[in-house]
């Protein structure tokens, strides 16, 4: 087998990201399938359940280090927040910070909170954003892959940007409001949900990695996911207000910038970036261009 | 509740506070301590405008007066929906928010959010359901998404739909579900002084969300997840 | 939703030594997940199934009589929800979640 043949995370279930990501035979799954713990709401709207509602969770090696790791599936019910799904991750957050591995993993794939147990899923995203920082607290890192094919979206989206780093390829998208959304409350020119490339540029990972909210891109190839992990399981430092003083400036300093842009475009041509290509470069172009443009 | 309404019911030893188009700030004495408010009032949208306020005001106030109490007057219309407000990642904008009510609890700051108007998904997230408890009062209403769309999308009848939500409480608007589902501490209709008072003096640094979803029957199944990945 | 339940005779060889579970496939639209977990089942297999199409017990009891013939598997229980896969693909997932399970 030709070992550089391109291993999609996109296109890869949970259960094989997780296996691909970590130690070989190494995974060890908390509250396995087997036990069904299975969702008590959505039969009410008789709809199917999966016997880990949307979300692995579990312990591994990474290099030889321990690691938590959770991981959403996409493609039930859109990878959503659902009572059980989201106590799964949030008992997983809560032991990290008793037993303290080297970091945590969040592999999400979510379009938010599940609609059919729609307070659950909020209440749930927040108790995650705490136990986020629960772990952060007892030193433990938090970091996340953003790559599925659901993205990464509204609750599962505010809570993945509470994670140390976010590691994500350039399929991988980001944002609270998914554009369909927008695109229904707000009409279809406020956003074409239809538009792939402008949903791409607007909420894909090349826009947050230039933007700095992405630490690193890589290319939809779970050994590349792997290995920018294995460089992100560094010890971060506390939670300090002349950190987020300065992580603020950054972030009034970019509506300052490009907060009169209406396309990423626009936001790309004034980072001096040849912004018709920005589409087509690989994410070592990319990456190559960012070191020479504006950094805000 | 109309906000003039609420700070004259809920300050009696005094108050400075300063409203704007959208934004409550100021401080208050309870208990004869002072406490910081911090807050948004005429249903505003929360976007990545609004947010950059919230955070310098959050800082600023763990930086002067670590160890005080914050009150947060919640009233949003949720995050502001607009291809612009996704473009500079509002996501990171509302994560930063929640560090900074991170860090405040980090320097002794007590969190306490009172529902007063509406609150809707990603602005109560972001401010509000951060706190160390969120109580509601007559008019606060919670929600995630109105029942029509939650039917367009299911595609479950909306009569159907609301005969549900009349016996369960896990996804329809409204404080009463959030209370049962644990999200609200307590629904406060009078006497909110002592309330206040008792909250600012308690050890509120527990999340009990969990265990109150489950004391009072919306969440049945979370508490015992939690419990047993703690021992797997 | 629709709750199956067929029990077979099982094949004569015990599956090889490997994992204790696996799960395949997805509950997403057309397609279904199947937990299989070595159990005993004194030789036989066991089929629970959660399907969110009714009326189709015929056409299952038809897919899992040909799966058990073509593969004789013993002492596994197969737990499944089903979001309206067509018999192929639950075929297809069987003997995906028989191979992996005895895999080591």
């Amino acid at each position: 087998m030709n070992p550089n043949s391109h291993i999609s995370y996109l296109e890869a279930t949970a259960r094989r990201r997780i296996a691909g990501l970590l130690d070989p035979g190494t995974f060890h799954e908390f509250i396995p399938p087997t036990l069904k713990r299975v969702s008590p709401h959505l039969g009410l709207f008789d709809a199917p359940v999966a016997f880990d509602d949307g979300a692995i969770i579990g312990d591994g090696k990474l290099d030889g280090k321990d690691v938590y790791v959770f991981a959403q599936e996409g493609k039930f019910r859109g990878g959503s927040l659902g009572e059980v799904h989201s106590a799964k991750i949030t008992g997983l957050l809560r032991r990290a910070a008793q037993r303290k591995p080297a970091a945590v993993i969040g592999l999400f794939d979510s379009g938010g909170v599940r609609l059919e147990e729609a307070n659950a899923g909020e209440i749930g995203a927040t108790e995650i954003i705490r136990g986020i920082f629960d772990a952060q607290k007892a030193g433990v890192p938090v970091i996340g892959l953003l790559g599925g094919g659901t993205g990464c979206f509204g609750g599962a989206g505010i809570t993945s940007c509470c994670c140390d780093a976010l590691i994500a390829s350039e399929e991988g998208r980001l944002s609270v409001s998914g554009p369909e959304v927008i695109e229904t409350v707000m009409g279809v020119e406020a956003f074409d949900s239809r538009d792939r490339a402008l949903v791409w540029r607007t909420t894909g990972g090349k826009n947050r990695f230039l933007f700095g909210t992405v630490a690193e891109l890589v290319d939809d190839h779970i050994p590349a996911f792997r290995s920018a992990v294995i460089g992100a399981m560094t010890a971060q430092k506390p939670l300090r207000v002349a950190d987020l003083k300065q992580d603020l400036e950054r972030l009034k300093k970019r509506i300052e910038a490009y907060g009169e842009c209406s396309d990423a475009t626009q936001i790309w041509q004034k980072m001096g970036l040849d912004a018709e290509n920005v589409a087509a470069m690989s994410s070592q172009e990319l990456k190559a261009e960012k070191e020479h443009i504006v950094k805000i | 509740m109309k906000l003039q309404d609420l700070l004259s019911q809920l300050f009696t030893e005094g108050s400075n506070i300063v409203t704007t188009d959208w934004l409550v700030t100021g401080d208050a004495t309870v208990a004869g301590k002072p406490i910081s408010i911090l807050g948004t009032t005429n249903h505003t949208f929360i976007g990545v405008r609004e947010v950059v306020v919230l955070s310098e005001k959050f800082l600023d106030i763990v930086e002067r007066f670590p160890g005080r109490p914050i009150l947060m007057l919640v009233d949003n219309n949720g995050q502001r929906m607009a291809l612009d407000e996704e473009l500079l990642v509002l996501p990171e904008y509302i994560a930063n928010l929640l560090k900074a009510e991170q860090v405040a609890r980090l320097a002794g700051c007590k969190l306490i959010a009172i529902v007063y108007g509406n609150t809707v998904a990603g602005g109560f997230i972001g401010f509000g359901m951060g706190a160390d408890r969120v109580v509601s009062v007559p008019g606060g209403e919670t929600s995630v998404m109105k029942l029509e769309a939650i039917s367009r999308v299911t595609k479950m009848p909306l009569e159907k739909l609301q005969a549900l939500a009349a016996k369960v409480s896990v996804f329809a608007p409204g404080s009463e579900n959030f209370y049962k589902m644990g999200g609200i501490y307590e629904m406060w209709t009078d006497q909110f002084p002592n309330r206040l008072q008792h909250l600012v003096g308690s050890d509120i640094s527990k999340d009990l969300r969990v265990q109150l979803g489950h004391e009072r029957g919306g969440r049945e199944a979370a508490q015992a997840i939690i419990e047993d990945v703690l021992q797997s | 939703m629709e709750n199956l339940s067929f029990e077979f005779e099982g094949g004569a060889k015990p599956l090889p030594v490997g994992a204790p579970y696996v799960v395949v496939g997805i509950v997403a639209s057309s397609n279904l997940e199947v937990l299989a977990e070595r159990k005993d089942l004194g030789g036989k297999c066991r089929f629970e199934i959660a399907t969110a199409a009714a009326n189709f017990s015929d056409a299952w009891k038809a897919v899992l009589i040909d799966f058990m013939d073509r593969s004789k598997p013993r002492d596994v229980l197969f737990s499944i929800n089903d979001f309206s896969a067509i018999p192929p693909v639950v075929s297809l997932r069987l003997d995906q979640a028989l191979e992996q399970l005895s895999c080591s």
